[in-house]
């Protein structure tokens, strides 16, 4: 005689099952757009779904969407290194010594490689973050104060999705002594506001502009000033495709306006003129 | 007694000065938890006595060393700051450093006073107080600054627990003066996480700050984490004229207190029209003398009724200025000034009508954010004062106040005759029997008091979409980031009309073609400037310069 159908009704329900393919869409490698802007449309996007009024009728609504915002935050450093890796010789140079494993070279194309770099890193935390810039493009960024104290708003951000993901948004001893705390919240929930969903996109967008100016102003400079390879040396017809490429990988097309081949050679010549 | 008897802000005051002018507000239980341990908020409005009260002890503590040592640190330049960090990533760490970094310089005046040399212990945590000074002093002077300064609340306490060690002293305690002075939230709350990580077994802060109006954060549980400390005397108190006169004879010359005393009832009228704050009293008393000495009066003296409404004029404009400072609470402020005209008008009908004696004004009790915030910043500006709430049976709750009472004896609210003399208004306020008028909730503003109660917010700079509220970061239509303006630098572009003086004065200044905002009126040498302008004159260049420096203030 079972016991449980006191407790619960042993309802008979229609089967569901959960089929993988069914939750993706196959879409081409190259990203429409350079990784600031894929970041800034898709945070535009969920901003406005998360209204005073929606939040007031979907408590787990807020939660939801600091979720997307942490996702993308690390789509955007995943997506600057792989590509990085692609064009960039310095930065694959750097990464000759590191290993990939197996299963990521058979999944991915020769010029995804970037991404099977970093395919098994997580990048939720500001010291994988950190450590990861500092490896492929060889950028301390702990020297940054902008960076460091957006970054740190990311770690205690990704500290809030832990709860929201494994205890549906209960806060565990772990998450507390990270998020520092006081003891009165040892029993709290979280619990996303108009005010703060607002502020932790905010506090995210500067986080993304800081670091892709930083990581720009690197590479830049690395590449294409630097006193062994100085950009006027060169002629154009050379460097085209190579200044080119980083050009369309930092470039913020909602405050320039989208980029075409004038305005790169036009960012080109400035540059000369800066350094001249 | 020295030239600067009248000076207004203790922070201007010598020691010996100090020490001269200082009374005590109580039997001394302030000063008590001042040098004692625990963190301590001192709650008051402008011009209580809250500094001189931090002067008090800082003087108290170093001249003797049975008391802790204290480090007295003013931080009225909080505006100046926000300004300089302002739509930065950092501004926040930055703001950190600036205010524990003003700490280790303020102990090294400390033990400047001390005659020890505390250079040796800095360089033992590895601090350069030259580098700290340089970086105190770009940020004050609005250059955003991110030198990297190792300075924690704990490595901070360390550090003054090695110098008090030096000067054979137990125990800290830090007076942090103006520790409330701005209006952004999140600096507030910045300020109090720091004063809490400074509150340790021999490190005890104390802060001054404003009722109402100060930001203490989710973080900070006040009363647990600081006692607060309510200063000022209450104009009903029954030793308060004579803690008041106590004060003035302290001030004054003895043929300027025969000169006050002319007047019967003068001084007492005086001391009530100043509802409990010193500096009003002091500077009303001033006013009078000055005027008198001038242009003597016979008989009844007008130059005291001016002197009163001088300080009126003042405390209006400190209150009008908050919707300059916090554009977005424009309406509140303009609902607050309909506010208390209506509560003097309710006084005064009260009065008259009934032939009754009431300066309290007591309103139903009714759960409302947007009242609160209406109210705190009258608070603030000290344009009316909470007294205990009241009780009324079946009527409910009410909350009490005393509306400023120099502004009743401006708006004539107490008594109907005309020939009204200064005695008669002194024994009206001291009647026993005042009673408390009680008035609706529903009767403020017409019954739309919550809904004329509005933040004022630019709209999105791409769609022109109005920003959905206050907390509003991003549009909600288009998604588009919305950006404020700095603080600061909206409120020194404010022309000059926003000046409290005649429109003589104000085409004067315009004329002169030096002063058209107020960021012009702000340094040191304008008044000598203003004061060479056809029209002014030194008392009112010096008002218009004191002017300009309040209404750029928090």
């Amino acid at each position: 005689m079972p016991i449980h159908d006191l407790f619960s009704p042993n309802t008979v329900l229609p089967e569901a099952r959960v089929e993988t393919t069914d939750y993706f869409t196959i879409t081409p490698i190259l990203y429409p757009s350079s990784p600031i802007d894929s970041y800034i449309s898709q945070s535009n996007d969920i901003i406005k779904l998360a209204t005073p009024a929606q939040l007031k009728t979907h408590p787990n609504l807020g939660g939801l969407v600091i979720l997307g915002i942490v996702s993308f935050v690390e789509k955007y450093v995943r997506t600057i290194l792989s590509s990085l890796v692609a064009i960039n010789q310095n930065c694959r140079n750097r990464c000759y010594d590191m290993q990939i494993r197996f299963g990521s070279i058979d999944w991915y194309k020769h010029e995804q490689m970037g991404l099977a770099l970093i395919d098994r890193d997580p990048l939720s935390g500001s010291k994988e973050i950190k450590a990861k810039i500092l490896n492929i493009i060889g950028l301390d960024i702990n020297k940054n104060e902008s960076v460091k104290a957006s970054l740190q708003d990311y770690e205690n951000l990704c500290e809030i999705r832990h709860c929201i993901v494994h205890a549906a948004g209960h806060i565990g001893a772990n998450n507390a002594q990270k998020l520092n705390l006081p003891e009165p919240y040892n029993s709290s929930v979280v619990s996303v506001n108009f005010g703060t969903i607002q502020t932790s996109i905010a506090s995210m967008e500067n986080l993304i502009r800081s670091l892709n100016l930083l990581i720009c102003d690197h590479v830049i400079t690395t590449n294409f000033i630097h006193e062994t390879n100085p950009i006027f040396s060169k002629d154009w017809s050379i460097i085209n495709e190579e200044f080119s490429r980083t050009a369309r990988l930092f470039w913020c097309e909602s405050d320039f306006g989208p980029l075409d081949d004038i305005k790169i050679k036009t960012t080109f010549d400035n540059l000369q003129l800066r350094f001249l | 007694m020295s030239e600067n008897r009248f000076e207004q802000h203790a922070e201007k005051l010598s020691r010996d000065e100090l020490l001269e002018y200082y009374k005590d507000i109580d039997d001394g239980t302030i000063l008590k938890k001042l040098t004692g341990r625990g963190a301590k908020l001192l709650s008051a409005p402008r011009g209580a006595g809250k500094s001189m009260l931090f002067k008090k002890t800082y003087y108290k503590c170093l001249d003797s060393i049975d008391h802790p040592l204290p480090v007295y640190t003013n931080y009225s330049q909080y505006f100046r700051v926000e300004d300089a960090g302002h739509n930065r990533p950092t501004a926040l760490i930055t703001f950190r450093r600036w205010v524990l970094s003003k700490i280790i310089l303020s102990s090294i005046n400390s033990t400047d006073y001390l005659n020890i040399a505390a250079l040796s212990i800095l360089e033992q945590f590895e601090i350069n107080p030259t580098q700290l000074t340089r970086f105190v002093e770009s940020l004050e002077g609005g250059t955003f600054d991110e030198t990297e300064i190792e300075l924690s609340p704990d490595k901070t306490c360390e550090i003054l627990l090695a110098i008090a060690k030096m000067a054979n002293r137990k125990r800290v305690i830090l007076l942090l003066d103006d520790a409330a002075h701005a209006f952004t939230p999140e600096f507030q709350r910045e300020f109090f996480d720091v004063f809490r990580g400074l509150n340790k077994f021999l490190v005890s802060p104390k802060a001054a700050v404003y009722p109402g109006v100060t930001s203490y954060g989710a973080r900070f549980n006040v009363g647990h984490d600081a006692e607060i400390i309510p200063v000022g005397l209450e104009p009903e108190n029954q030793s308060y004229l004579e803690h008041m006169i106590g004060l003035l004879e302290k001030r004054v010359l003895p043929e300027e207190l025969q000169l006050l005393k002319k007047q019967d009832g003068l001084i007492e009228l005086l001391a009530f029209a100043a509802s409990g704050i010193p500096r009003a009293f002091i500077l009303m008393c001033s006013y009078y003398i000055d005027a008198e000495t001038r242009n003597p009066t016979k008989g009844a003296s007008q130059n005291g009724w001016e002197a009163i409404n001088e300080w009126n004029q003042y405390i209006e404009t400190l209150y009008e200025s908050i919707s300059i400072k916090v554009p977005r609470f424009k309406n509140y402020i303009q609902c607050g000034s309909e506010l208390y005209r209506y509560f003097l008008e309710a006084i005064k009908t009260y009065n008259y009508k009934n032939n009754k004696h009431s300066i309290y004004l007591a309103v139903e009790e009714k759960n409302s954010a947007r009242y609160d915030m209406l109210i705190q910043f009258m608070e603030y500006a000290g344009i009316l004062f909470r007294r205990k709430q009241i009780s009324q049976g079946e009527s409910g709750l009410f909350n009490r106040y005393l509306i400023h009472l120099g502004l009743q004896i401006q708006h004539k609210t107490l008594i109907k005759s005309r020939g009204r003399s200064y005695r008669q208004l002194v024994e009206f306020i001291q009647r026993p029997d005042n009673v408390n008028h009680r008035i609706s909730y529903l009767s403020l503003l017409s019954g739309k008091l919550d809904e004329r109660c509005s933040l004022e917010l630019p709209p999105c700079p791409v769609c022109r979409t109005p920003r959905l509220n206050g907390e509003a970061k991003y549009c909600m239509t288009c998604g588009s980031r919305l950006s404020d303006t700095s603080i600061y630098s909206e409120i020194i572009k404010q022309p000059i009309n926003v000046l409290k003086i005649t429109q003589n004065k104000k085409e004067a200044l315009l004329r002169s073609g030096y002063f058209n905002t107020l960021a012009d009126l702000l340094p040191e040498n304008a008044i000598e400037q203003l004061y060479r302008i056809d029209g002014i004159g030194r008392h009112w260049a010096n008002e218009i310069w004191q002017q300009a420096q309040e209404l750029t203030l928090a």
